[in-house]
């Protein structure tokens, strides 16, 4: 079985900081063909050029295994489009947006260019649903709602205390909204399992800030046989087409 | 003295554990399969449904009881409610033989900060016990929420049961790090955040909790899985597991004197 990671930050600082190396060496512990590979912390909220460069150049170094990924800060406004469109240009494939870090609501008119731009260049979006109240589950499902023809990835799933929120949402999922299920807790993958379209579901490590083996296997024992293939590679390989 | 294997964060419902009223047998079946010897139990129903407190505080302590001494039980009482939780409060020592008592703020909706809450602290004051939070979650559950209660309340340990979660971790080391008073079961943050609180966090205060308690989800088995992750020396382990929360206990129950149940006998000094 094919497996790819759709969420791993290849970060260079603090609770982010991971090699190359060590993540390839990570993923060749457990069979892990691909990751998509995403900038840190800083580089989301203000170094998102710099960020987005040293991914893809990361990424085409080990051009077989590591998809890039790049992010974009809504607060940079023009001057963030020029931004977005010098990854996608250079072959970024899913926009990362982590408001708790970046600083803004979620749902604030602010990011809208964002959002039109993701739409116009068909470019899927990533969002950190996170116990923080400035993103959580049930705006990520609003925007999915405003603007339906671009693809929406909630992450993480709300862990911890949006899990009824995150599962309301997928109960009422729109098509174009997918979702993340790393480092949600196992009972609530679950009760996910349980309602979710196994089509929109992605598998993500969060490495390096949880450990990928880890939660590799954890998933691996939750997601039911005749899912693995879909949840573990087919979905993102669609989302990404 | 002999020191235990101890978990500090579980949750009590026997129902969900195929159990009648307060038979702690398969709680312990858990505790024996993971090589456990202690749990500090706290209430779950009650936490829900103000309604339930009183046969809920009850049942957890009975359970406390019954596991001669292996489950060390918290309750909890309704902050909106003065009266009652002062008296409820009260009873959780003189009559339940409580170590403390159990608040999820944002669950039981209310601020960790009402004036009440500063009432029921001088309580546990008086009884020594602890004053046991979730957190990790806003609006009423932040660390720093919790630790600002703290400083007020320099005479009662608090425990945060989750040590800031996924989001909010840092937080919930900074309070660590500036309140003595406070100690930190770590439940729920990201492992390379508890590999930071573990390096930077006060290497006294820190303990380990599985949230065993909603079914018999293995949560145990998950949570120990985990300190793998965290690539805890044997020294560390032993630190989080054994010989910061036995301190703990030792240091509610001594000097109690009340007439000790089984649970605070074993922590009781010699």
């Amino acid at each position: 079985m094919k497996i790819i990671d759709s969420y791993v930050t290849l970060g260079r600082e603090r609770d982010l900081a991971l090699s190359t190396e060590r993540l390839l060496s990570d993923m060749d512990k457990v069979g892990c063909d691909q990751a998509v590979i995403f900038p840190d912390d800083r580089e989301r909220a203000v170094q998102n050029l710099q960020g987005n460069e040293r991914i893809l150049i990361e990424s085409a170094r080990h051009a077989d295994r590591l998809i890039p990924g790049f992010s974009v800060n809504p607060w940079f406004g023009e001057e963030g489009e020029t931004f977005a469109n010098e990854a996608r240009n250079r072959g970024s494939r899913i926009l990362l947006i982590d408001p708790i870090v970046q600083g803004f609501l979620l749902v604030d008119p602010l990011a809208d260019w964002l959002w039109k731009w993701a739409e116009k260049t068909r470019t899927p979006v990533h969002v950190r649903a996170s116990p923080s109240a400035s993103s959580n589950p049930a705006q990520v499902w609003f925007l999915a709602r405003k603007f339906p023809r671009v693809q929406w990835v909630l992450g993480g799933g709300g862990t911890t205390d949006y899990v009824y929120d995150l599962l309301s949402a997928v109960r009422a999922a729109p098509d174009n909204l997918w979702f993340e299920i790393g480092t949600m807790r196992s009972s609530a993958v679950n009760d996910l399992l349980a309602d979710a379209n196994k089509l929109r579901l992605l598998f993500g490590s969060s490495a390096p800030r949880q450990q990928f083996e880890f939660e590799y296997s954890r998933m691996k024992a939750l997601v039911p046989k005749e899912a693995c293939s879909d949840v573990f590679s087919c979905n993102l390989e669609r989302l990404l087409a | 003295m002999k020191e235990f294997r101890i978990d500090f964060h579980t949750h009590w419902d026997a129902k969900s554990y195929g159990s009648s009223d307060s038979d702690p047998s398969r709680f312990l079946e858990m505790l024996d399969i993971h090589g456990l010897d202690r749990a500090v139990i706290l209430p779950t129903r009650s936490l829900m449904d103000a309604g339930q407190i009183f046969s809920d505080n009850r049942e957890v302590a009975l359970a406390g009881q019954r596991s001669k001494g292996r489950l060390i039980p918290l309750g909890t009482v309704n902050l909106w409610n003065e009266p009652e939780a002062l008296r409820e409060t009260r009873l959780c020592f003189e009559e339940l033989a409580m170590a403390g008592l159990k608040f999820h703020p944002w669950l039981q909706g209310a601020s960790v900060n009402l004036l009440t809450m500063d009432k029921v602290c001088d309580i546990l004051e008086e009884f020594g016990g602890i004053a046991y939070f979730h957190d990790g979650t806003p609006p009423f559950s932040l660390p720093a929420q919790i630790g600002l209660l703290a400083a007020r309340h320099p005479n009662v340990r608090f425990v945060l049961g989750h040590c800031g979660l996924l989001e909010y971790w840092r937080e919930s080391l900074m309070v660590l790090q500036n309140c003595p008073n406070v100690w930190g079961c770590i439940c729920g943050p990201s492992h390379a955040a508890a590999r930071t609180i573990l390096q930077e966090g006060p290497h006294d205060r820190l303990m380990w909790g599985s949230d065993f308690g909603f079914g018999l989800m293995d949560h145990i088995a998950f949570r120990l899985k985990e300190l793998k992750a965290w690539e805890l020396s044997p020294e560390d382990e032993e630190r989080l597991i054994v010989k910061n929360p036995s301190r703990l206990l030792r240091e509610i129950y001594a000097g109690s004197d009340r007439t000790l149940s089984p649970s605070e006998t074993a922590y009781a000094r010699p």
